[in-house]
């Protein structure tokens, strides 16, 4: 079959124009971009992810250090026993939730898309 | 006194060509398909030769014909899957308008058949998600639907471009004289 010039610049054009549909709409932008660390369910604190920092929280058992480094989030120790929220490791999409529920602190990302919309526990 | 009406020769060839397109629309839409609001267009194949054959009146005439006497067939007159259908169908034959305008400037290198139905069917369908993106379904997770859609069109304009070639190349002279 042969495709005259134009239908060659056609083709070109309609296979460009449906791919970059599906960059523009699918890419996942769901990068996290500040921290919101919850602790006794009451005191909130919003840092930057992108300001490289440890800190220690003091709650109900004792301090959960926490450190921020390069739009990640992560539990470095924590007083509890099962340490899940350790064991979770860096946290780094809008939306994501990790939780040391003896000492009653949280890290809760946001920023970017949500994944999403509610978690239950 | 009576009311006579004597059809001319582009009459019959209208509704003979219309008559095929209905056919094709009417079977194409007892197929079953994964997504609504995809399906494979088929009777754009007979605009298209009737566009080729006797220009661009003759074809949206073809065109319209095809959508309304289908709809009434089908049972959709009038209702939202007709409003798509009609619009996207008024967008198509102005892209095909257009392909027309553009291929009088140029002698050579034409816009060739196997592009204007890609064109058409991506026409189509811009058109059809732009109105249910706008009247019936506001909502934003509805994008997330688009490329596959004008992927599904750009798939099936160009195999209908294919079939459209082919078909005619082999039956120019019998389109052309309306013994379809």
């Amino acid at each position: 079959m042969r495709l005259t010039w134009a239908d060659k610049v056609v083709l070109i054009l309609c296979v460009l124009l449906t791919a970059s549909l599906y960059w523009g709409l699918w890419r996942a932008d769901d990068e996290a971009r500040e921290v919101e660390i919850i602790v006794d369910g009451e005191k909130n604190y919003i840092l930057d992810l992108f300001e490289n920092k440890r800190l220690s929280v003091k709650g109900k058992l004792g301090e959960s250090v926490i450190e921020i480094k390069d739009g990640q989030a992560r539990f470095i120790s924590s007083p509890c026993n099962t340490s899940f929220c350790v064991r979770s490791g860096w946290q780094n999409h809008g939306g994501d939730f990790v939780a040391c529920l003896p000492n009653s602190v949280s890290l809760h990302l946001v920023g970017g898309s949500k994944l999403y919309d509610a978690i239950n526990f | 006194m009576l009311l006579k009406i004597t059809p001319d020769r582009e009459d019959v060839v209208i509704a003979r060509f219309a008559a095929l397109a209905i056919g094709i629309h009417v079977l194409e839409s007892l197929l079953p398909s994964p997504v609504p609001g995809i399906k494979p267009g088929f009777a754009n194949i007979i605009t298209l030769l009737v566009f080729m054959a006797y220009g661009f009146s003759a074809a949206s005439w073809v065109s319209i014909l095809r959508v309304v006497v289908g709809s009434l067939i089908v049972g959709t007159f009038l209702s939202p899957t007709f409003v798509l259908s009609f619009s996207g169908a008024i967008v198509s034959l102005l892209m095909l308008y257009w392909c027309d305008r553009f291929n009088r400037l140029f002698a050579v290198d034409k816009l060739s058949i196997f592009s204007l139905a890609i064109l058409m069917s991506m026409a189509h369908m811009a058109t059809q998600f732009l109105i249910v993106y706008v009247f019936f379904i506001p909502h934003k997770a509805l994008l997330d639907i688009l490329p596959v859609m004008m992927t599904a069109a750009l798939v099936f304009g160009a195999i209908n471009g294919v079939i459209a070639r082919k078909v005619h190349k082999a039956h120019e002279v019998r389109i052309k004289s309306g013994t379809s």
